[in-house]
């Protein structure tokens, strides 16, 4: 940093709202690790597993298949958050709902709804994996550069354009500068979750296709090689580490605090621009909804379903667990992510471990947990809440990135104001910080409670004890044979769809009229 | 300010409180009091009418609760990591292709129950020390779509020789063995066929003559399969002998006749297994469990709510079973200890011919 950065107000809380997060990485992420890799007897399978040629292909593979599963997912998302995040017309936030819903959609059901979708020369190809991949994170990208988008100034592109710019290098000049951190990140995440992507991979790639984590997946359960397994697992976390940290390494520099509060989103004015606007809704919303009827229509006859019991306690459990996770990943995301915005850089530095339990392999957390948590008052492997646990884990650090894009918004210089002023800072966090965070924080919860609902990975190596998530359901019913059976999976995964819209509908529009 | 994160920390630790004293409140429960509960480990198929296990409690006073673990494969590993400190008493659905792994790892404590004598030689052949217990049979064949072959008036395979007839080009469409359990039961079908040097040639044919190898069951099934669900191109798959039943039953809209057959030649018989998980605070009262599992009762629901065969000898079959099901008389077999010495050969051997080639 050129310029030495002030102390902000409530530095003083930096350290103590990192406590709560860093405990739960490190009981919940690190030690079932560390406990887990403690079994690997000889170092020798080190040696075994990069010499694998299969496992470098897998590696070779899972790098490729993410830089481009990214790339297509820009490409898609970036035009429908520019439309949500700058414009106000009728029906926004309806749009805005819509895209985050494929987020939170069981791999099993996308994965079936692709095969059936896509022409049969491109089943199990890497064109079935990566557009599966762009469909699952658009959401990623409208939630966090959206949300960032969102807080650009209106008025700093005519005062560009008045100092001389072209509107459009205006434009595209200003936004990316300020918006390249933010892009960097959500590009960083989508190809972090395609990099460690499972259920999809296996369902879509067919088997000539593998990555690190169904190498994971087939040496662990498969083939019966743990010290394999874990290796590569670890192998992996450190990879990715690295990876991430060249990726920030490559963000910093940006501008992290230009905004002003004011009105940010314009009406729709101009005929060429509700086409423009029209055609990217129409586009993005239709490719969207497209899997949706394919599931709508396969669940026709299946319907009785849902007077089971099977189906009732499935659907309990999966509310119960999004809630859980939700307030977990929320309040612990919200403290680390003031933690990193009131603090300095070690602060900041700290707060990154939060993304830490994304790049560890899922089968390493169920397994991981199994063998930690196993002595007497923490003997917990199988009770109902290391679900909501295990999904807190990935839930967290997304709800850390979405309340820190809102806090970077929030100017430090008015409460500092307020302060010097004679306001008491207690007042001054709730009449100014307090307001603008409550939007991200909603936003963080919607976005975890999302992750809990669809979440298959983590969850289905975890031991169930009348845990059974509708995931979970949807992929019983449909190992099973029988025409009726897989209806049973449509008409859940249906439901899903449409409980799913309903909650993000009700978070969206439950937020008060004021945004 | 500072109130408010006395009440953040407060949530968040309040989490982490009530969930640990739920649990210990659970432990001391099961430990101290007179009524014993006992964990079921079992595989995501594990399926039971509602309310049968409260015979059980009825007769004995003791309690069963059902973990459900994973797929099979992943109920082995967890039970060989938890080795001596497991996650329940007794463990449902280790089968023959994995029962090796289960043995090495001594993760099971020996019972001879007396419903084993109701059982046939075949089904108890492979556990001389009783470390497990047959529970169920089933057959992993080739299934075909009957209607498909009527239209095109094609003779269905028979035999899994036939299979690499060009007629059947393209049609054919199987389970990974390296990601599935039925697929791992029908590469062990052919090798128990064609034999060890001539397995490789057969699998080098299927897959000159275009055989789709897919990740699991659910994509070659209710996907790829023209015979059920999916509507798939490919009229002939592998699945269970079991399975022309459940297409009856699970109709949908409700048939009479079964649209898809078995060829019965081509069947490798899987056994299920339940034992006691050593560590177990429970013994005496997992053997009464073990008894009750291998009952007459309880063997005459499994037919219908996991389609398998009951290994209780005395148990009768639905009527549905006996019209639809195949049974083959000699299904192909491989011993346990024959699979563990060779599988991840075979396995290796496999991805180089049909996925790396």
């Amino acid at each position: 940093m050129s310029t030495p950065e002030l102390n902000h107000p409530y530095r003083i809380l930096a350290w103590p709202l990192l406590v709560a997060p860093m405990a739960f990485v490190v009981v919940f992420a690190i030690i079932p690790t560390a406990v887990l890799a403690s079994r690997v007897e000889s170092l020798d399978v080190v040696g075994d597993v990069i010499a694998n040629r299969s496992i470098r292909q897998a590696l070779w593979f899972s790098l490729w298949q993410s830089v481009l599963s990214a790339v297509v997912c820009l490409t898609v998302a970036l035009p429908v958050t520019w439309v949500i995040s700058r414009f106000d017309f009728p029906g926004r936030r309806l749009v805005r709902s819509l895209v985050t819903v494929p987020f939170l959609l069981p791999t099993v059901v996308v994965g079936v709804a692709f095969l059936a979708a896509l022409p049969n020369s491109l089943d199990y190809s890497p064109v079935a994996v990566i557009s599966a991949h762009a469909y699952f994170n658009v959401a990623v990208v409208v939630r966090i550069v959206g949300s960032r988008w969102e807080s650009i100034s209106m008025s700093l592109v005519p005062a560009a354009q008045t100092l001389g710019a072209s509107p459009i290098r205006a434009s595209l000049t200003i936004t990316f500068a300020i918006l390249s951190r933010t892009l960097l990140t959500a590009t960083g995440l989508v190809a972090l979750f395609s990099f460690t992507s499972f259920g999809v991979v296996r369902m879509l790639g067919g088997p000539s296709l593998s990555t690190i984590e169904t190498e994971i997946y087939s040496r662990a359960v498969l083939i019966g090689d743990l010290d394999g397994a874990i290796v590569l697992a670890i192998l992996q976390v450190i990879f990715l580490v690295i990876l991430g940290m060249m990726l920030q390494r490559g963000a910093s520099g940006a501008p992290r605090r230009t905004e002003r509060l004011e009105l940010r989103r314009k009406p729709l004015a101009s005929h060429p621009m509700r086409v423009i606007i029209g055609g990217i809704i129409a586009v993005t919303t239709s490719g969207i909804i497209a899997p949706w009827w394919a599931t709508l229509s396969r669940s026709r006859g299946g319907w009785g379903f849902i007077r089971k019991s099977e189906f009732r306690d499935a659907l309990v459990v999966s509310l119960r667990t999004a809630l859980t996770c939700a307030i977990v990943a929320t309040v612990l995301g919200t403290c680390s992510a003031l933690a990193a915005s009131y603090g300095g850089k070690y602060h900041r530095g700290t707060a990154k471990l939060i993304g830490l339990p994304l790049t560890i392999s899922a089968v390493v957390i169920g397994f991981g947990f199994l063998i930690t948590f196993d002595e007497g008052a923490l003997d917990f492997r199988s009770s109902w809440f290391i679900t909501p646990l295990a999904h807190a884990l990935i839930a967290m650090p997304l709800a850390t990135i979405v309340v820190s894009q809102g806090a970077r918004a929030i100017p430090r210089d008015v409460s500092a104001a307020a302060m010097t002023l004679g306001v008491a800072r207690r007042r001054a966090w709730m009449t100014v910080d307090a307001p603008l965070l409550s939007k991200s924080v909603t936003s963080a919860a919607a976005l975890s409670i999302a992750v809990s609902l669809g979440e298959f990975g983590a969850s289905s190596f975890l031991s169930r004890r009348d845990s059974t998530t509708l995931p979970v359901l949807i992929a019983q019913e449909l190992s099973r044979p029988g025409d009726l059976r897989t209806a049973h999976a449509y008409v859940v995964a249906s439901l899903f769809i449409i409980v799913a819209v309903v909650v993000i509908l009700g978070i969206e529009f439950g937020q008060g009229r004021s945004r | 300010m500072k109130r408010l994160f006395a009440f953040l920390a407060a949530t968040t630790l309040g989490v982490g409180c009530s969930s640990s004293s739920t649990s210990s409140t659970e432990t001391t429960e099961s430990d101290s009091t007179e009524t014993v509960t006992l964990t079921l480990l079992a595989h995501d198929s594990f399926a039971y009418p509602e309310g049968i296990f409260d015979a059980f409690t009825a007769q004995t006073g003791i309690n069963v609760e059902v973990v459900l673990a994973g797929d099979a494969g992943e109920l082995v590993t967890k039970a060989v990591l938890t080795s001596g400190n497991p996650e329940g008493d007794v463990l449902w659905g280790v089968d023959n292709t994995l029962l090796s792994r289960a043995l090495e790892a001594d993760v099971l404590v020996p019972y001879a129950s007396a419903n084993l004598s109701t059982m046939s030689r075949d089904v108890t052949i492979d556990i001389p020390g009783h470390e497990v217990t047959p529970v169920d049979t089933g057959d992993v064949c080739i299934n075909y779509d009957v209607q498909w072959f009527d239209e095109e008036g094609l003779t269905p395979p028979g035999t899994l020789e036939s299979l690499t007839n060009k007629s059947y080009a393209n049609r054919i469409v199987v389970p990974s063995p390296l990601t599935s359990s039925p697929g791992l039961a029908f590469l062990m079908a052919t090798i128990a066929e064609f034999g060890e040097g001539k397995w490789q040639e057969f699998w080098a044919t299927l897959r000159d003559n275009g055989v789709l190898v897919v990740d699991g069951w659910t994509e070659a099934y209710t996907v790829e399969f023209s015979g059920s669900s999916g509507n798939g191109a490919h009229p002939i798959v592998v699945s269970y002998g079991s399975s022309p039943p459940a297409e009856v039953i699970y109709a949908n809209p409700p048939v009479t006749t079964a649209p898809t057959a078995v060829a019965a030649l081509t069947c490798f018989a899987q056994i299920e297994y339940a034992g006691i998980l050593r560590g177990s605070a429970h013994v005496e009262e997992a053997k009464l469990l073990i008894d009750f599992l291998t009952d007459v009762a309880f063997q005459e629901t499994l037919p219908l709510s996991q389609f398998v065969y009951p290994a209780n000898g005395s148990a009768r079959l639905p009527q549905e079973f006996l019209d639809y099901a195949v049974k083959p008389e000699n299904p192909l077999r491989i011993a346990p200890d024959v699979i563990a010495k060779n599988r991840t050969r075979w396995l290796d051997e496999w991805k180089q011919i049909v996925v790396n080639s």
